[in-house]
């Protein structure tokens, strides 16, 4: 029965069709890093990689100048007016040495702002006893940080990571909904559901094939679209290097209160996602089973998915949108905002970690989800 | 011996009344369940394979309310609905296993069932073809051999015969005969013929109520002295028809050759003959037999 349920899912053209169409859109070239590969930087990065000291902070703040007088007088020289980066790529991957290790500088001294801040809020309270004990929170959590922020190469880390947010969240989320759209909805248009309600397991057991079927087609999904996804970064970006280092030297983790190299962070995001992934294809599978039209459940769960995400590119910022925003299938699956930055929800008078509870709630919906996909697939009726 | 009861059972959709207080016992043997389009045949049909709940009443197999079996009830029916699709890419032994497993049937049974209903129907050579290419009657035998998978004790089929060729229908017909025995089988028609022979009891249902239940030659002997054949001139046919129940119309060398249903003896020169069961469709439900109906005659 499993088996049938996966052919029935596995055997959409349509599916295949908006894969390669993604992968497609995956292989357009949006970076290079001949930078990277030039002697001056693998030279400057052998000599600065790993936490920053002041020294090393004050000199790549000389040598920066120095490099763009050199720039200033070539260019009077050759009487031109445009362009403010060096010509020779040896020179722009010195260029971008210098600025990457004083904006980390920049960065380290915020970090250390930020913990002095949360000290004084902390043992100092001049707010009330539950604001105190989240700054606490928050400064302990820094406290296991240490020294986060250094001089490292992660843009193949970077551009991998950052996937899950934008591409893979799309291109996830499309084909869950455009592959268990018809997977109830389909046997009432083709006019199956009554053969099939109408036998012993009709009712029950073939409920759960569609569901295992479906998980399936998600894991298949899953694992195919990131594996290529690393393929492609490994052939545009190099190999991954530095991926034992804390995630807080990703560029859009710079805030996070976690602590966890950047590969801990990948395992766990592609967790999530995968988690998140099997939710959504819950909800697709109850929209289906309730429609009983795959074209409007692909709709509904877009609008369902789609919706905190416009809102968010909107930027509206009433407190209820936010936190219907902060509570979407969208953030689960994107992942990125569970740790990019330390927000908590103050349940029955304690300071929960926002993933934690997230994650919780959320459970509770795929649970609840499957429930009802039973309840309602065993009771439904056939009228046409 | 097994006893399906049909206790008062009746369905309501918004504020249409499609089945209304119908019971019913049925025994071993085959049911016609006869009426016109609209009568909730279906919706009877529906309720009895489990897929649609009754407004009201209870369907008792056995004495045991078949809502409360559920997968033992259906583990013994078969069901072939008037209307049904199937998976386009899945080959005749795809569906049939498939359907196999959802009734129950090990991989063993499967296999040996799958070959056994594919040779009834006599789908056996075409049994990989992918069903995207499969005619309409061949779509309609492979329904037929699903509802028999399970060799069910209940077998329930909608117009099983709609879109059959004569042959066909013919090899159903007698398909049904050879398995009725020791079952129960519920057939709805509109094809007179299919049942007139293999039919233990004929129920005629109209507006969603059960008007008669009798057997054949019961059905033939209320109309007895009650079928007419005359031969008339052709403009005189249209008033005939206005006035009387018209069934057959055959040309003929003298004149046009009708068969009328009437109380009355309709014309001087009409003869009393010998009704059959088309007769009886014509006299209890008031409206020209359709044409699969004539074509069921052939």
């Amino acid at each position: 029965m499993y088996k049938q349920e996966c052919y029935k899912i596995f055997t959409r053209k349509s599916l295949y069709l908006t894969f390669l169409l993604f992968i497609f859109f995956m292989l357009l070239p949006d970076g290079s890093h001949s930078i990277r590969q030039t002697s001056t930087y693998q030279s400057l990065y052998d000599e600065w990689r790993g936490p920053l000291t002041a020294t090393e902070i004050d000199m790549a703040n000389e040598r920066l100048m120095k490099l763009e007088e050199q720039v200033d007088r070539e260019m009077a020289e050759a009487d031109e007016l445009e362009g403010v980066f060096p010509k020779s790529i040896e020179d722009q991957a010195a260029h971008s040495v210098y600025v990457s290790v004083i904006q980390a500088g920049e960065n380290i001294n915020w970090f250390e702002a930020r913990k002095e801040n949360l000290r004084d809020k902390a043992f100092h309270p001049t707010e009330t006893a539950y604001q105190a004990e989240v700054a606490q929170m928050e400064f302990e959590l820094l406290q296991q940080l240490n020294e986060p922020i250094g001089f490292y190469q992660t843009t193949t880390w970077s551009s991998t990571v950052d996937f899950i947010n934008t591409l893979g969240f799309i291109f996830l989320t499309v084909l869950i909904i455009l592959g268990l759209a018809p997977v109830f909805a389909d046997e009432h248009s083709q006019k199956v559901a009554s053969l099939i309600v109408s036998t012993k397991f009709g009712k029950t057991k073939v409920a759960f094939a569609k569901i295992f079927a479906s998980i399936t087609y998600i894991g298949v999904l899953f694992v195919s679209l990131h594996v290529i996804n690393v393929l492609i970064e490994i052939s545009k970006f190099g190999r991954f290097v530095d991926g034992t280092v804390p995630l807080q030297n990703l560029y859009l983790f710079i805030q996070s209160p976690f602590s966890l190299t950047i590969w801990q962070y990948y395992a766990l995001a592609l967790g999530i996602q995968l988690l998140a992934s099997l939710m959504i294809g819950l909800l697709v599978l109850f929209l289906s089973i309730i429609t009983r039209h795959a074209m409007l459940t692909f709709f509904i769960s877009g609008t369902i998915i789609g919706t905190p995400v416009l809102f968010r590119q909107l930027g509206l910022d009433q407190q209820l949108i936010q936190h219907m925003t902060q509570f979407s299938y969208a953030e689960l699956m994107r992942v990125k905002g569970l740790v990019d930055q330390f927000i908590v929800f103050r349940l029955l008078g304690q300071p929960i970690l926002y993933p934690y509870l997230l994650i919780a709630v959320f459970l509770l919906i795929a649970s609840l989800n499957v429930l009802l996909i039973y309840w309602q697939y065993r009771n439904q009726q056939i009228v046409n | 011996m097994l006893k399906l009861t049909i206790e008062n059972i009746s369905k309501t959709f918004k504020d249409k009344q499609a089945v209304t207080g119908f019971s019913a016992e049925l025994s071993e043997g085959v049911y016609a369940l006869l009426g016109p389009n609209g009568a909730g045949k279906t919706t009877l049909m529906r309720m009895l394979a489990d897929i649609l709940n009754p407004s009201s009443g209870r369907i008792l197999l056995d004495g045991n309310d078949i809502s409360i079996m559920g997968n033992r009830y259906r583990d013994i029916l078969g069901y072939l609905p008037q209307e049904f699709g199937l998976y386009r890419n899945f080959t005749a032994i795809r569906f049939l296993s498939y359907f196999a497993r959802l009734k129950g049937l090990n991989k063993q049974e499967t296999t040996t069932r799958v070959d056994e209903v594919l040779e009834l129907v006599n789908l056996q050579k075409d049994r990989k073809r992918k069903l995207k290419t499969y005619s309409g009657g061949m779509k309609r035998r492979l329904g037929i051999a699903q509802a028999l998978l399970n060799d069910p004790k209940l077998l329930i089929v909608d117009e099983p015969t709609a879109g059959l060729d004569p042959q066909e229908r013919v090899r159903f017909r007698n398909l049904l005969s050879e398995i009725a025995g020791d079952r129960i089988v519920l057939l709805s028609t509109h094809i007179v013929s299919d049942i007139e022979y293999i039919a233990k009891e004929v129920l005629l249902m109209r507006q969603g109520t059960l008007i008669q239940r009798s057997t054949s030659e019961q059905l033939l002997d209320n109309v007895k002295d009650k079928v007419w054949k005359c031969t008339v001139e052709q403009n005189a046919l249209s008033q005939l028809q206005k006035r009387y129940k018209v069934g057959n119309i055959q040309r003929a060398e003298t004149g046009i050759e009708v068969r009328i249903v009437s109380d009355q003896q309709p014309l001087a020169d009409a003869v009393n003959v010998t009704p059959t069961l088309e007769d009886v469709y014509l006299y209890f439900f008031n409206e020209e037999v359709t044409d699969d109906v004539q074509t069921g005659m052939l």
